[in-house]
């Protein structure tokens, strides 16, 4: 193997040669190559299936290829608004599809694609009620009746004058 | 198939890091409705986490230099000067290290992919051309100033820094610096006097600065002294080394678990700070002593700075807690002191979610999720004390590519950076002169904190924080226009507060796992003004309060016998003069209930909040805010409603209805004297150690009394 790819083996035992500096991109694949010197071993990625290492691997092939312009001191803005076209594009995949890019790029560790993944789910829960987040995510309401109306008391604050 | 296929996936994102994550992109209204969806969900996001990071964004936001939120259009000039304002009165420590970025900016290089890194050979061949460095200084370099990201360069690192912590600074020195918020202790680049410069840049500022060429690949790294630095080559082939910029490490500590180890819901944080050994700034008084413990600490440090903040701390029992103390200002002995309880904060040595670091012997815990939080509120800037800071962040922040970019000839110092520059300075010296103070600004702040969190929920800040100066008539949020006085008046109050103690406790009685206690106990001070025609305060008020409650049996009907069940509260407050701390009123209101199935029924305009409101504004008709937003702030009868949210009964009716109103009027001496805990208290004996009679005006004890 060149020094300048490395292998990566999916959780269904598919393996990617990709460049180094693009894997890198994932701090725990560089951390682990790290850990492993000069090893040539495919570096086993258990968390992450072939489908889902393929959309991160585009991800960071683009973003490697075609550096973001915007300055690096604005992206922990927690803004819903600048999402790149790019990102936008590239987070149009079915819910599930989404739900698993967010935790490859957290087990991952790339933070950028977190970000990005993060900050459209967000998108997804703006102006939705409790129930319609509920649904979005397949989430059980485990509160009684009273528990909610009190939750819903408490909120209450902010719409009165602190009375 | 495909429903329940796509249902599993869905119910996949269970991590908190990622919920949490998520909702801190959500808009502060529809955090609200994140709220009612589940309990996980609602626990996050009600959790500090979130909030913290809705508060900062917005705060930061219209910082503008490094980031910016929101449209501009809301934030106009004004609101910029006001929140930059409370920004730093909020966030002392967090606005210093945003500011400086700049100064610490000239240093990173070094740490990327400019320094050494694993070439070592590169490095010792030339730190060997280095004039005057002796062979023990390189062989101390090869163990402590490569940037060796791995385990066991760093525990080199570390272990010399932990055992040689007096090297380089005397002890007093040295604990004054680590009473320093880590973002403090970066001065201005500083040039090495024992060797060459190429350039001392001193502009018309008078601020000194190294300015160096471009080949900025020599740099060292050099923890020994505490110093980043590079080598300069000249055209002999010899180097100058410049120093960059000094640091001091600090150490981390196993931190404490608080008082209670069997933490329940609802405990946010536990600590005193006792006024007791402050003198009030009363010229020419003695100095006063009347707690035993006192007697045992020495400091020899008086300091007669009371800028600011009106008092001298001569000695003090101060226990700093927060997020500065517990993982910046560690007790350097490895005990953490505090009384600190905050699993969110510090390390609880799960190392899922912590730093684990073990030096030898000792382990140390740092909250992964906390720094985290830092780093990612500091733009990834955030320079550590100590190597491990360094190899936590750099590995988890972009600054990679930004800082190949940087041009360290292009540093600039504009009115506005000076501006910053001359803060820094400030508060560096101030710091290092004053560290008990730091403690106490430290202590402050976390409160405030906390309190923020609690004022956005009750319309301080309304749903968009830019609306404290001005209604907005596009503001979401109902009664805005009406509420804008009100707000105005309690920021003016609230920045200047200054907090002596805030204990605020919930746990569970071991051996009976039902006993349900919660307690709140704050004491601080307002200044106030009695003449209406006059913005300048003539008085200081200083308020106590105190919240129990108690419920052997949560999970039963509410009208029981059991008649333990009870909740006390009492406000008292105290006028003094400004200058010479002589009380003028003192007034105090209580109140109490207790569970008693046909006795304590509620009756009308027996409300809580209406008596403590009506005897306020009796007492205090210069005060323009409303007590009970500054007590909802305190969360405290949020609290009260979680720790007995299982009591149906009494949820459902409403505590603040039913409670009966014992509008008890009594000396503040009389009250708690002989624990010698009250602030209050100790103010009066610091004074003349006169005794106080308890004269029974209910409104007006203006009176000093011999007994």
């Amino acid at each position: 193997m060149s020094m300048s790819t490395v292998k990566l083996e999916s959780s269904d035992e598919k393996i990617y040669e990709v460049e180094r500096d693009i894997a890198c991109m994932s701090v725990t694949i560089k951390n682990m190559l790290e850990d492993i010197g000069d090893s040539d071993a495919p570096i086993p990625l258990p968390n992450v299936t072939s489908t889902i290492l393929e959309k991160v691997l585009e991800y960071c092939k683009h973003h490697h290829e075609h550096p973001s312009p915007q300055p690096e001191d604005k992206k922990d803005e927690k803004r819903l608004d600048d999402i790149p076209p790019y990102d936008r594009d590239f987070c149009k995949v079915d819910q599930p599809t989404l739900f698993e890019l967010i935790l490859a790029a957290n087990y991952l560790d790339i933070k950028a694609l977190l970000d990005v993944t993060c900050k459209t789910v967000a998108n997804m829960i703006r102006g939705k009620t409790p129930e319609e987040i509920r649904k979005i995510f397949n989430i059980k309401n485990d509160f009684t009746p009273d528990e909610e109306e009190q939750i819903r008391k408490e909120n209450e604050w902010c719409e009165d004058k602190g009375n | 198939m495909g429903n329940r296929a796509s249902n599993k996936k869905k119910t996949q994102i269970k991590d908190q890091l990622i919920i949490q994550r998520i909702l801190q992109y959500v808009h502060v209204t529809d955090l609200f409705n994140t709220q009612l969806v589940c309990w996980r969900w609602y626990e996050i996001s009600t959790s500090n986490h979130v909030w913290e990071a809705m508060i900062r964004k917005k705060l930061l936001g219209v910082l503008g230099d490094r980031s910016r939120v929101g449209p501009d259009q809301l934030i106009g000039s004004i609101d910029k000067l006001f929140y930059r304002t409370l920004y730093r009165q909020l966030f002392p420590h967090d606005y210093l290290l945003h500011l400086s970025h700049h100064l610490v900016f000239a240093s990173l290089p070094l740490f990327i992919n400019r320094g050494y890194g694993q070439d070592t050979e590169m490095f010792y061949q030339t730190v060997q051309k280095v004039p005057g460095m002796s062979m023990e200084e390189i062989s101390k370099l090869k163990r402590a100033d490569l940037l060796f990201f791995n385990d066991d360069m760093f525990e080199n690192n570390y272990q010399i820094l932990y055992d040689s912590p007096n090297a380089y600074y005397e002890q007093d020195e040295k604990r004054a610096l680590l009473n320093v918020p880590r973002s403090c202790v970066y001065p201005a680049p500083t040039l090495d006097q024992d060797t060459k410069v190429i350039t001392i840049v001193q502009d018309q500022h008078k601020f000194h600065y190294g300015r160096y060429g471009n080949d900025n690949r020599d740099v060292i790294v050099d923890s020994i002294r505490k110093q980043t630095t590079f080598l300069i080559p000249n055209e002999n082939n010899q180097y100058t080394k410049a120093v960059v910029v000094r640091y001091i490490e600090a150490n981390y500590d196993r931190p404490s678990r608080g008082y209670f180890d069997d933490n329940e819901g609802g405990i946010e944080m536990v600590g005193e700070v006792s006024l007791l050994n402050y003198d009030l700034g009363q010229p020419g008084k003695e100095k006063k002593r009347y707690r035993e413990e006192k007697k045992e600490e020495e400091n020899d440090e008086e300091d007669d700075q009371k800028e600011g903040y009106g008092f001298t701390p001569e000695k003090t029992t101060l226990k700093v807690f927060g997020i500065v103390s517990n993982i910046f200002n560690q007790d350097p002995d490895g005990q953490d002191k505090s009384p600190y309880t905050n699993n969110c904060t510090i390390g609880s040595g799960d190392e899922e979610t912590d730093i684990g670091i073990d030096v030898g012997s000792r382990e140390f815990y740092v909250s992964r999720e906390k720094i985290q939080q830092i780093e990612s509120f500091c733009n990834g800037s955030l320079l550590g004390k100590t190597q491990r800071d360094l190899v936590f962040l750099l590995q988890n922040t972009e600054y990679v590519e930004l800082l190949q970019e940087f041009d360290f000839n292009s540093i600039s110092l504009d009115q506005d950076t000076m501006y910053k520059l001359g803060d820094i300075k400030f508060f560096l010296e101030y710091s290092q002169r004053n560290p008990l103070q730091i403690q106490f600004i430290s202590f402050n702040m976390e409160i405030k904190f906390r309190m923020v969190i609690q004022m956005k929920r009750v319309c301080f800040f309304c749903s968009d924080i830019c609306h404290v100066d001005n209604y907005n008539p596009d503001c979401p949020m109902k009664n805005c226009e009406e509420s804008v006085q009100g707000r105005e008046s309690l920021y003016n109050a609230f920045v200047q507060i200054y907090f002596y103690k805030f204990v605020s406790k919930y746990y569970r009685e071991m051996e009976n796992p039902g006993f349900q206690h919660y307690m709140f106990d704050t004491e601080f001070s307002i200044p106030y003004c009695t003449n209406t025609n006059s913005n300048t305060p003539d008085k200081m008020v200083y308020f106590k309060i105190t919240f129990g409650s108690q419920d052997p049996l949560p999970d039963r009907d509410h009208y029981g016998d059991d008649p333990f069940f009870y909740f006390e509260f009492k406000i008292e407050y105290s006028m003094v003069d400004i200058n010479d701390a002589k009380p003028r009123s003192q007034h105090s209101f209580s109140t109490l209930y207790i569970r008693d199935q046909d006795k304590n029924k509620p009756q009308a305009n027996e409300s809580f909040m209406d008596g403590v409101r009506e005897s306020f504004e009796n007492v205090f008709p210069n005060f323009k805010f409303d007590i009970i937003l500054l007590l909802k702030a305190f969360k405290l009868d949020l609290y009260f409603i979680f720790a007995f949210q299982t009591n149906k009964k009494v949820y459902k009716s409403s505590p603040f209805l039913q409670l009966r109103i014992y509008a008890s009027y009594k000396s503040l001496f009389e009250f708690e004297c002989d624990s010698g805990l009250g602030l209050m208290t100790n103010i009066y004996c610091a004074i003349d150690e006169e005794d106080w009679n308890c004269k029974d005006d209910p409104k007006y004890l203006s009176s000093r009394c011999n007994c």
